[in-house]
């Protein structure tokens, strides 16, 4: 990286070519300095300027679902901090009140670790004095730039008619949907979907009390209430890089 | 970068050679960051242990070159339904911890003496296995749980944002009427940026409590039976990331 060169000795007479070598010499090794110059292990990470290597952006919603010792959950729209999943409406982005979900420039490409930890519950089947468990199966995926990218979160589409493993099966859950991307440069945010899929009872004689609203439902005026994401919480840890993955 | 040479002819003084060796020397010297092309560097030349924010070698302290890694986690392979952690505790609800359970073979404390940190964010991932209640359970009850704090030795603060809530449900299992098997899993963050000084982050525990969830079927309260909800494994580690040059 320094370059120190020879210069005039005393009593040494001063030849043009020469010293114009030297200083196209310095010229030459300042151009063409790369990072196999440089010493490995001769930086300190901490000694990174702020906000350069990793980045870490949070977003989220904090909230309870209303339990009280003395009272079940409120899964209504009366808690205006739940996200009410939509039904039979194709995935829709989760809605975070106050806060924004993350959006970012960078200059550089990354490599994005994004992960979304949810509370989910349903009011339907099993509720408190209500009937046996309706197949409701909400999905939920996370969003990369308006892409979802696949294999993260409960969303397999049934093969065989059946709802099983097409979703979220529980009447509660709390769980977290991973995933890694390599972006380029430019704009980007990140986001979380949730919808129900189809509706569908185990025997036709569970089609009573709280799920009768799912099934007789027109499917212009779904019901909206009682499926719902809770507490959320978005991180996204940004990793720069130089150049692509792998130079 | 451009230095100016001596001409064929000219004659040379010896200040117009220390002024360019002045170029050179000054240009060398003031390199900065929109000086150097893209990848410039690489993981190489960082010094390994100094990916994350932290000073010391606690229990656990991943040393790596590489640009992040789990700097504390716990022993989960100690932690399974041989040594399960009973719920006692109940809540009047889920903001208030009125009352709640240690899960201590899940707490974080560098080995007691803490870990020291810089300014920034620490980021929390956790996983529990709730395995059953202790006898007979029922559809209203609910396990809570989330992530508590101490920094510098202080005052224990709630990581509110880390609460969550699993309901129990009749097992269609005929063999045990008490077993749940919920597994959940939660990331959140610890925002220190706005911190002055590093610090010590002193523990990093997991809690639980049980809620009625009502009273209907006479489970009001926050003592309601004897009946608890275990947690027989689960996984606990965090990550630092500086945010300041102190």
């Amino acid at each position: 990286m320094l370059y120190f060169p020879y210069g005039l000795y005393d009593s040494d007479v001063a030849d043009p070519d020469k010293v114009a070598n030297e200083f196209q010499e310095a010229h030459r090794v300042a151009s063409d300095t790369c990072q196999y110059q440089f010493q490995s292990q001769a930086f300190n990470h901490t000694d990174l300027e702020r906000g350069t290597h990793v980045v870490v952006m949070s977003a989220g919603v904090q909230t309870g679902l209303g339990i009280s010792s003395t009272g079940p959950p409120v899964l209504t729209t009366a808690n205006a901090d739940l996200f009410q999943i939509p039904y039979a409406r194709g995935l829709q982005e989760i809605d975070l009140g106050s806060d924004d979900w993350p959006a970012w420039t960078s200059e550089y490409p990354e490599l994005v670790f994004v992960t979304f930890s949810f509370q989910y519950a349903e009011m339907a089947g099993w509720a408190f004095g209500a009937s046996p468990p309706l197949e409701i199966r909400p999905r939920v995926r996370i969003s990369i730039d308006g892409t979802i990218p696949p294999g993260a979160g409960p969303a397999a589409r049934s093969m065989d008619g059946l709802e099983r493993g097409t979703g979220l099966p529980g009447l509660t859950a709390v769980t977290s949907i991973t995933t890694m991307a390599f972006l380029d440069a430019g704009s980007h945010r990140v986001s979380a979907m949730a919808g129900q899929g189809s509706a569908a009872v185990q025997a036709a004689a569970e089609a009573t009390d709280e799920y009768t609203a799912w099934l007789t439902a027109s499917i212009d005026n779904p019901p909206v209430d009682k499926v719902v994401i809770g507490n959320r919480q978005m991180t996204v840890i940004r990793f720069a890089r130089g150049g692509d993955l792998g130079k | 970068m451009s230095v100016k040479p001596p001409k064929a002819g000219e004659v040379i003084e010896k200040a117009d050679v220390e002024d360019m060796f002045d170029v050179v020397r000054n240009t060398v010297n003031n390199l900065k960051q929109e000086n150097l092309g893209r990848a410039t560097f690489g993981p190489q030349h960082f010094n390994p242990g100094k990916a994350l924010a932290v000073s010391g070698s606690p229990t656990g302290y991943i040393t790596s070159a590489t640009t992040s890694g789990i700097l504390e986690e716990s022993d989960s392979a100690s932690f399974d339904y041989g040594d399960m952690v009973t719920i006692t505790a109940g809540a009047t609800n889920e903001t208030t911890w009125n009352g709640h359970t240690d899960i201590s073979p899940l707490q974080l404390n560098g080995s007691g003496s803490g870990y020291a940190l810089h300014p920034g964010m620490i980021v929390v991932y956790y996983s529990l296995r709730i395995k059953n209640w202790t006898t007979d359970n029922h559809w209203h009850w609910f396990t809570m749980f989330g992530g508590s704090y101490k920094i510098n030795g202080g005052a224990e603060t709630m990581a509110q944002q880390s609460v969550n809530v699993v309901r129990n449900t009749i097992p269609t299992l005929p063999w045990a009427a008490s077993i749940q098997e919920d597994n959940v899993s939660f990331w959140y963050c610890i925002d220190t940026s706005a911190r002055t000084e590093p610090f010590i982050l002193t523990e990093l525990n997991l809690l639980g409590a049980k809620l009625s969830g009502g009273t209907a079927n006479g489970v009001g309260g926050t003592a309601f039976t004897s009946c608890d909800p275990q947690i027989a494994g689960g996984y606990h580690m965090f990550l630092s990331f500086k945010s300041h040059n102190y």
